[in-house]
């Protein structure tokens, strides 16, 4: 007979009865520690391949540099066949401020060294990437119909890294856009209620999207 | 709710004395010492006609639709988008005078012969992102509607280009030849036609301007055309 608790007293516990252990315990601890190893590599990995590529596209950039910045802007249009608005955007500058340029004012280093980086960009993309087959149509398109973000809004927010990984396929368009933000869907969304269709004339024309 | 721009820079191309005249005349484009028939005297008017209904061809069509820009209470950018809806603020017109604001009105309009609107006389011309602002709330004025940018966008941006392209092609050869002493106005009615040309160059069966309406397209017609301006260079 037990003795009964008086409040005060451990008792005695008892262990319940244990399952026999399986080999399928110990495989399933091993094949997780191994998972663990992966992820961690699969970390280590990304990280390292990011400073890389960063490390390349700064070495890049210091050879591209050393040409004269009008002919790198000339290349920017009549080589890659950027717009200028494009280039502006890319480059975090104001229209008005390319202008100026294209019309011989001179560049800050700050801006100079941007235009070289930009450069020095759209060729790695072109030896690197070769899936990619025209870089200036690909950094206009958008990458998921559900967003209106483009390759050129990511690079325009200093986000190369997340670029090379959707040009080389290694990320799915839906994760660069969580990547980029959380709630990408209420900050770069598309506005459903409209269309761009060919009008009656043959010209681009805006209706009304029929939502029912 | 409308969309407003985060500051002056943001809404003009090119204000005073950064205009030039190698741009072609476009939406958005303001005019000083312009009467417009039937309207008060006015600090000046501004086009608003579409940019793909203004010309015909290479050439501006006779008339122009046209808005006044009157003198008007500076608009803080964050009531863009609720107040303010029947015109379209113009912070720091003049840079001189940043304080000063103006506003081009939208209650009224008129239609102006295209030869009024001076080259010389061009006082600011507006940046892509200033144009669709102008559109979205010319649109949200006259109908109600609220139409985002990024639609606005999508449905000019065929239009855009071509207005970037001539520029280019403007600043690569009107510039030499007026710098020269030949005469600006026969010299961009000249170069507009040797543009258009181009722009109607046939490749597969479709011209160079057809094909700036596929947006994949479009970085293929600038390299295009911006190399035929390096080898007529050359």
């Amino acid at each position: 007979m037990s003795p009964e608790g008086t409040g005060t007293g451990t008792g005695m516990i008892t262990e319940p009865p244990k399952a026999p252990a399986t080999a399928y315990d110990g495989l399933a601890r091993q094949v997780g520690e191994v998972r663990d190893v992966v992820h961690i590599t699969k970390q280590d990995a990304e990280g390292l391949h990011e400073q890389l590529q960063g490390r390349a596209l700064d070495s890049r950039t210091a050879a591209v540099a050393q040409r004269e910045p009008a002919e790198l802007l000339d290349d920017l249009s009549a080589e890659w066949g950027l717009s200028w608005t494009l280039a502006a955007k890319l480059l975090g500058v104001s229209q008005t401020s390319v202008r100026k340029w294209r019309r011989n004012e001179s560049l800050t280093p700050e801006n100079r060294r941007g235009v070289a980086r930009l450069v020095a960009f759209l060729e790695m993309l072109r030896s690197d990437y070769p899936a990619v087959c025209d870089q200036a149509s690909w950094l206009e398109m958008r990458i998921s119909e559900e967003s209106t973000l483009t390759p050129a809004d990511l690079y325009a927010m200093d986000r190369c890294e997340l670029l090379f990984d959707l040009a080389a396929l290694r990320c799915a368009p839906h994760e660069v856009l969580y990547a980029v933000d959380p709630d990408w869907r209420a900050s770069y969304g598309v506005d459903d209620r409209f269309a761009v269709v060919k009008g009656p004339d043959g010209l681009p024309s805006i209706v009304m999207r029929d939502n029912r | 709710m409308l969309d407003s721009p985060a500051d002056a820079d943001e809404v003009y191309l090119a204000r005073a004395g950064e205009v030039d005249p190698y741009r072609p005349v476009c939406q958005g484009d303001i005019f000083s010492g312009v009467t417009i028939p039937g309207l008060d005297p006015c600090h000046g008017a501004m086009v608003i006609a579409h940019p793909c209904v203004m010309r015909a061809g290479p050439r501006l069509r006779p008339k122009v639709t046209v808005v006044p820009v009157v003198k008007y209470d500076r608009v803080p950018f964050d009531r863009w988008s609720t107040q303010h809806l029947r015109i379209f603020p113009l912070p720091a017109l003049d840079p001189t005078r940043p304080k000063q604001g103006h506003a081009a009105r939208f209650d009224e309009f008129g239609t102006v012969e295209t030869q009024a609107l001076r080259l010389e006389n061009r006082a600011a011309m507006l940046s892509q992102q200033g144009i669709l602002l102008l559109q979205q709330r010319f649109i949200y004025s006259h109908s109600r509607a609220e139409i985002p940018l990024s639609h606005l966008l999508e449905a000019s941006a065929a239009v855009f280009e071509e207005l970037e392209l001539q520029e280019s092609w403007n600043l690569a050869f009107v510039r030499p030849q007026v710098e020269d002493g030949d005469i600006l106005e026969e010299v961009l009615a000249r170069e507009a036609h040797t543009f258009d040309e181009v722009m109607l160059t046939k490749s597969q069966g479709v011209s160079l301007r057809d094909r700036l309406q596929t947006p994949p397209a479009r970085a293929e017609v600038r390299r295009a055309v911006n190399g035929a301006i390096r080898e007529r260079r050359s």
